[in-house]
């Protein structure tokens, strides 16, 4: 048996068996979120666009800045972001439980469900009937369809995680159990407390932070984190490094995490001891990047030259670079001082993306690319396009984030600081934008890097899901494929 | 790492304590604020916004302009927005306590909202309504260089049958945007609502707690912007 931090399921016809029962639904999300994905970026760059050329679409109402924001938002999350981490969760589950996946369809029938919501809703945000929340854009009967679709997906994986056969409960069983009980409370709650029957006055701002800083703390950091940790060890073929550390870094993110997401408030109209000790709470998350950075860091640096060449490798390097800066970044700006500079400007989606994108995504994609040739039983049909994805993900994400922060410092000090000199008087709104129209621009090239990164990734996707269905039969669609990749 | 029942437990208790710490006991603070009753005017502050004005929350809410703009006006010495004219005083609690959706925004790449109401009063037109119309239909007429697009879906261009619409809004705008002969630009239903809502925005009433914390400048410091918002 593996040793309890190596995190790698037994090799052979067992983990080939639990590879191939994951095929369908594995295959499904997975697809779904590379659709999903191609399609968010897309209005991602609609909407970078607009912001250096307002007149672009301008006359088409369902296109209007507003809406695509949002809809873009909502897209990249429960889209794009949710369907990879089912795809993740089912297989993680299954692996590291040793637990072969029983009834896939009906997590295909969760999924179609689903994603379903998911086009029902961004319809909804582009035609006029979104929220206007951040992180439930989608109109309120939408959410109900999205928590009956997770509701079983979650239970499936609950359920996986109880019949492990292994008694040791790796690390990354530990986050994923965190974000698939966390996020139906938040979520419900979130749905109760902002749509359903909305508290009163500035309660609503402050549930919607708990609720946005609670998905992507405890979710999609939960889900990327326990990725991160499984391929450390999956890829280098070693043990994580001051693995006892671990939970330590796992109890302190549960503990802290839930209290952090009123740091995003500084100065809005709600009681300020909540805000203080969301800053308080954030700056005690250091001590958790600190434990990621002490696990994984060492763990990656040890890999083979030959495991240093591999896409997945790279991806994960990306991811957890990305977090770790994400991270003291986030805490940062929650200070007072650098809030009072960059609230509300460009740097925050900066941070958005280096969140969502640099680390989730870049994790997202290190697990599919080592994944999905593991449940198809086929190697990737144009391994060119798999370099292409990366290094268009890379160049796009940097150039984006770097381009936004400068944006960003550079919007910052122009709405909030006096021009200097004796009865010096704000600097126009107008003229400050103007300033910035060059970063803008060069966040527009970064968003065409990404499209086209993510059309490649979706063509290649398709076709091995495409030669995987055709060769599909009873008779071929178990072990020897399976097992030949594995 | 085998304990189970601790891993259930010790999640369970983290998120109810975050969700007794940071909402429930914010709930029965802020959450339970009433209206104030000003003796001398015996009216309660703050006040319900008209039907129209809701009704043009619902469009403020369905465009998405809370993508761009925030609605609240941070403290004197927070940031300038004291200085920008965006308020005569900093928002507080109580100032939303009627809102049904409160939108207090996250990004400025437009200017504060949340008293664009009283900002634009008596500007072209009698409250600046015709202002706002010439605004949304097209920003660079009013801001030129401005990033904010053209919202030209919300006004009707439409053959004069009998007398022009007493709201034909064509006169206010140049000869380069001006309808064919025989036809008039009249703002829809939604236009009208949207503008009365955002006319609606004004923070004035002094609420004790907002006395408490403000800081007046001299001015020498507020600058011409905040001169223009008195």
């Amino acid at each position: 048996m593996a040793s309890p931090s190596s995190q790698t399921s037994p090799a052979g016809v067992e983990g080939a068996s639990v590879d191939a029962s994951v095929r369908l639904p594995g295959l499904y999300f997975a697809a779904a979120a590379a659709v999903w994905l191609v399609v968010g970026t897309a209005l991602s760059l609609i909407a970078a666009f607009k912001l250096h050329s307002p007149a672009f679409l301008a006359d088409c109402e369902w296109l209007t800045y507003g809406r695509v924001r949002g809809a873009e938002s909502a897209v990249l999350v429960y889209g794009w972001g949710f369907n990879a981490a089912f795809a993740i969760i089912i297989w993680l589950m299954a692996r590291l439980a040793q637990a072969e996946v029983r009834r896939p369809v009906t997590l295909v029938i969760s999924g179609v469900f689903w994603n379903v919501g998911i086009l029902l809703g961004t319809l909804g945000i582009l035609g006029g009937y979104g929220t206007a929340v951040e992180g439930l854009e989608f109109p309120a009967y939408v959410n109900m369809i999205l928590f009956a679709a997770y509701a079983w997906i979650a239970i499936w994986a609950l359920l996986t995680f109880r019949a492990r056969r292994s008694p040791h409960v790796f690390i990354s069983q530990w986050y994923l159990v965190l974000a698939l009980l966390w996020f139906p409370w938040v979520f419900s709650l979130a749905h109760l407390l902002l749509v359903v029957d909305p508290v009163q006055g500035v309660m609503q701002p402050l549930v919607q932070t708990w609720y946005a800083h609670s998905l992507f703390l405890f979710w999609f950091g939960g889900v990327g984190v326990a990725a991160l940790y499984y391929l450390a060890a999956k890829l280098t073929g070693r043990s994580i490094a001051h693995y006892h550390l671990s939970t330590l870094g796992f109890w302190l993110l549960v503990i802290f995490g839930g209290w952090a997401g009123p740091a995003r408030l500084v100065g809005a109209p709600v009681p300020a001891w909540v805000v203080s000790l969301g800053i308080a709470m954030s700056f005690m998350l250091l001590v958790v990047v600190c434990v990621w950075a002490w696990n994984l860091v060492p763990t990656l640096a040890r890999a083979s030259a030959a495991v240093r060449r591999d896409v997945s490798y790279r991806f994960v390097v990306v991811s957890v670079a990305a977090l770790l800066v994400a991270q003291v970044a986030s805490v940062l700006l929650s200070f007072r001082g650098v809030a009072e500079l960059l609230q509300f400007t460009f740097v925050q989606s900066a941070l958005a993306q280096l969140n969502h994108y640099g680390f989730f995504s870049m994790a997202a994609f290190g697990t599919l690319y080592v994944m999905l040739p593991r449940i198809t039983g086929r190697s990737w049909p144009v391994p060119s396009l798999v370099g292409f994805h990366f290094w268009s993900s890379l160049l796009g994400c940097l150039t984006s984030v770097v381009a936004l922060s400068i944006a960003g410092y550079k919007q910052g000090v122009g709405l909030n600081r006096l021009p200097t000199g004796e009865g010096a008087v704000p600097t126009p709104l107008i003229d400050v934008l103007q300033s910035i129209q060059p970063y803008l621009f060069t966040q527009t090239s970064a968003m065409v890097l990404l499209v086209a990164g993510h059309v490649a990734f979706l063509v290649n996707l398709g076709w091995m899901a495409a030669s995987c269905c055709s060769c599909c039969s009873p008779a071929s669609s178990s072990l020897p494929n399976a097992s030949k990749a594995a | 790492m085998n304990r189970i029942a601790l891993l259930f437990l010790g999640l369970f208790a983290a998120l109810a304590a975050s969700w007794t710490g940071v909402i429930l006991v914010n709930q029965g603070s802020v959450g339970r604020l009433a209206r104030v009753v000003d003796a001398n005017e015996g009216v309660a502050f703050p006040q319900p916004m008209p039907g129209l004005a809701q009704q043009g929350h619902l469009v403020y809410q369905d465009l998405g302009c809370a993508a761009c703009h925030t609605q609240q006006v941070r403290r004197p010495g927070f940031g300038i927005d004291d200085q920008r004219g965006w308020g005569e005083r900093h928002s507080v609690a109580r100032d939303y306590l009627l809102e049904s959706r409160v939108l207090i925004g996250a990004h400025r790449i437009g200017p504060d909202l949340r008293n664009v109401g009283q900002r634009k009063d008596g500007q072209e037109g009698r409250d600046g309504r015709e202002w706002h119309y010439r605004h949304l239909y097209d920003p660079q007429l009013t801001s030129p260089g401005s990033v904010m697009p053209s919202f030209r879906f919300l006004f009707e261009t439409r053959k004069i049958v009998g007398e022009p619409s007493p709201k034909a809004i064509q006169s206010l705008l140049p000869a380069s945007s001006q309808p064919p002969a025989g036809h008039e630009i009249v703002p829809t239903v939604r236009a009208e609502r949207l503008v009365s809502y955002l006319l609606s925005l004004k923070d004035s009433y002094a609420y004790p707690e907002a006395a408490n914390v403000y800081v007046a400048k001299s001015e020498t410091q507020s600058g011409a912007a905040a001169e223009g918002a008195k």
